[in-house]
């Protein structure tokens, strides 16, 4: 339970973490295209770009892959701590490569919430000293 | 003879001109706030009281001179705007007295088993739990948390999952009640059928005795609109401890037929050994199927079990911020939502093998909050089946993450009460994160009620599609009439009446 909790908390600094390894993943998607301009490229036939598309995406889970597997003694210790790193390295890079904008929208998202739940826990904690501060009196008899 | 006036009250203005209830699932813009103190805080005794409920009386006076309505308010646990006013609201939580009564001023009628007292309106269940259990006393029972205040939790009917003693107003025997301003009596409210204390009580406090079975249901459950509770007389136990199991068994037909007919030694229930539950209670995914689930029994027992061992403090507000985070992740990926159901089943409830310990150590749950969307709906037992089918088709068809618990509670005395399906009432909950998915359920499942002609009731501390005409279906025109009726009787001038209405009251033609 306290895990999870944990890993809520956790999870701003593990999606900016993705959102390093998507930059580093496109940037050498764009050198791979760049030696290879039929990825680059395209293309007016419809079954062609299709095909274009798959392998460009493709490319982008291998590059986020290898850029993941590269950085795993620093990634590793954020995201998966302890986990297996053959499917870890795995996993990550395939969230890796999703896209960073895709992965700054997440963000934006995450954090707001997490500010949104911060502003309630300090608004909790300013109600429950209030609440600490009502007096429990001592039982009264009724008598007049 | 007025109370004496010797003291009055603390009342210090907040400054605040919005409020929001304690789920943040409504913001109410208002007038003002004022937070009202017992002049001393720190002993109880009947000058004291007195002089608060002048304070009460001189800010309804203020409420009337400025033409403004007017609402005590306690922990705002309600999910609904039933505690809320856009004019003046008064914060009762400071307000918690607590006086014993004798047995030589019980009424010579009295027929409660256990012995009385009388708390200020704003002592909270906690607060209560604490102070009881340092008498040797325990309440006969709360609901699942225990933030309300004590007139709250009974003003809106709250109830646990005690299926055969019922909800707070069943342990609640008289009602100090202050319908208007200084000079006006306040009124001390108990059935004629059922009396509990010598006036000697009433006249002590300047309040005019009133033995009426009609008022006194009525004004029960009424939420704030009868004018402002001062104080009830609550009858309590002597402590119990209650043992509580909660593990996954089949919803099979052995299982309904047991619930139906309240007969659960025929069934083996989780941890009975023999025993016949104090509280039972039905909570499970629809996304894993209807036909499984979790079964809660909590086992009471007057001696103190050994080994005796609570559950570890912490574990709700722990799952809170994920339901919270679940809420937001919802709404933008609907597909993965059954997972996410799962995920919140798993963060929120684990089996419990036999955890111990008193009623307050049990239901201790003050810090739960977040954006949820609760809903409960009071069902006769022989529907019960066939609502949880419904509610939980429905979440599987909106993919909502909610749960489904269902609750039994003993039929209550109150006019509007909602658990008032004799002989007892069968709460079936569609609780999860305040996202649209959950609500949509919640919708569906209310339709298709309606849409079978299932008789049902709202908790009226939860979200529900109450208005003007499904309330008269739900509890009949005679019934509604009667509490009406009643309020004129208590509240006498149209002005008064204006004063404690609010937004919802009107909009369920309650509020004359």
């Amino acid at each position: 339970m306290q895990g999870t909790a944990t890993n809520f908390q956790n999870l701003p600094e593990v999606i900016t973490m993705i959102i390093a390894l998507s930059v580093a993943s496109e940037r050498l998607v764009e050198i791979v295209k760049g030696m290879w301009p039929w990825l680059d490229q395209e293309k007016a036939n419809q079954s062609s770009e299709a095909r274009r598309k798959a392998a460009v995406q493709a490319l982008a889970v291998v590059a986020g892959i290898i850029v993941t597997a590269l950085t795993w003694n620093l990634v590793g210790a954020v995201i998966a701590p302890g986990k297996t790193p053959f499917w870890s390295v795995l996993a990550v890079g395939l969230l890796a490569s999703g896209g960073s904008g895709f992965w700054h929208t997440i963000l934006g998202l995450v954090t707001s919430t997490r500010d949104l739940r911060r502003a309630t826990v300090r608004e909790v904690e300013r109600e429950a000293q209030a609440i600490g501060t009502i007096p429990r009196p001592t039982e009264g008899v009724l008598a007049p | 003879m007025p109370p004496p006036t010797t003291t009055l009250a603390l009342v210090e203005e907040t400054g605040a001109t919005r409020w929001r209830n304690w789920h943040e699932n409504f913001e109410q813009p208002l007038t003002k706030v004022y937070n009202i103190w017992n002049l001393d805080p720190n002993h109880s005794t009947v000058p004291g009281y007195n002089g608060t409920t002048r304070a009460l009386q001189n800010i309804i006076q203020e409420a009337l001179d400025s033409g403004v309505k007017l609402r005590a308010v306690g922990g705002g646990w309600s999910f609904t705007p039933v505690a809320a006013s856009n004019g003046i609201l008064i914060n009762t939580r400071p307000l918690n007295y607590r006086f014993r009564i004798e047995t030589h001023q019980q009424h010579p009628n009295y027929s409660g088993s256990g012995p009385l007292l009388f708390v200020q309106a704003g002592t909270s269940v906690a607060d209560l739990n604490m102070y009881l259990e340092s008498r040797g006393l325990a309440l006969k029972t709360s609901g699942a948390s225990n933030g309300q205040t004590i007139a709250g939790a009974l003003s809106t009917g709250t109830h646990g999952s005690a299926w055969d003693f019922g909800a707070i107003p069943e342990f609640v025997h008289s009602i100090h009640l202050i319908p208007g301003p200084h000079p006006m009596k306040t009124l001390w409210l108990e059935r004629a059928s059922a009396r509990a204390v010598q006036d000697s009580i009433p006249q002590m406090l300047g309040a005019e005795a009133v033995a009426d079975d009609e008022l006194f249901n009525a004004a029960l459950v009424s939420f704030g609109s009868f004018g402002i509770i001062a104080g009830v007389v609550i009858e309590v136990d002597s402590i119990y401890w209650l043992e509580t199991w909660r593990k996954r068994m089949s919803y099979d037909d052995a299982l309904w037929t047991a619930i139906e007919n309240r007969d659960f030694g025929s069934i083996t229930l989780p941890g009975a050994n023999g025993r016949i539950p104090y509280a039972f209670q039905l909570l499970f995914n629809p996304h894993e199927g209807k036909d499984q689930g979790y079964t809660i029994g909590m086992y009471r027992e007057d001696s103190q079990p050994s080994p005796c061992q609570p559950t570890a403090p912490g574990k709700i507000v722990a799952g809170d911020g994920a339901l919270e985070a679940i809420a937001l992740f919802t709404d933008l990926f609907g597909g993965v939502t059954p997972d996410l159901s799962k995920l919140l089943l798993k963060i929120g409830v684990k089996d419990i093998d036999g955890a111990c310990g008193t009623h307050g150590q049990t239901f201790r749950d003050t810090t739960t909050r977040g954006k949820a969307a609760s809903s409960a709906m009071g069902v006769p037992l022989d529907r019960a089946r066939e609502v949880v089918d419904i509610s939980a088709d429905n979440v599987v068809a909106t993919n909502a993450p909610a749960l489904i618990a269902m609750r039994l509670v003993k039929a209550s005395q109150g006019t509007l009460s909602f658990t008032r399906h004799a002989p007892v009432t069968a709460v079936v909950e569609i609780d999860g994160p305040a996202s649209n998915r959950v609500r949509q359920a919640q919708r569906l499942t209310w339709q298709a009620l309606n849409d079978r002609n299932i008789p049902h009731t709202f908790h009226w501390g939860k979200i529900n599609n109450l208005d003007r005409t499904s309330l008269r279906q739900a509890y009949g025109t005679a019934v509604v009439d009667k509490w009406i009726d009643a309020r004129r009787a208590i509240l006498t001038t149209p002005e008064l009446r204006d004063a404690f209405a609010n937004d919802l009251t009107d909009a369920l033609g309650l509020s004359d």
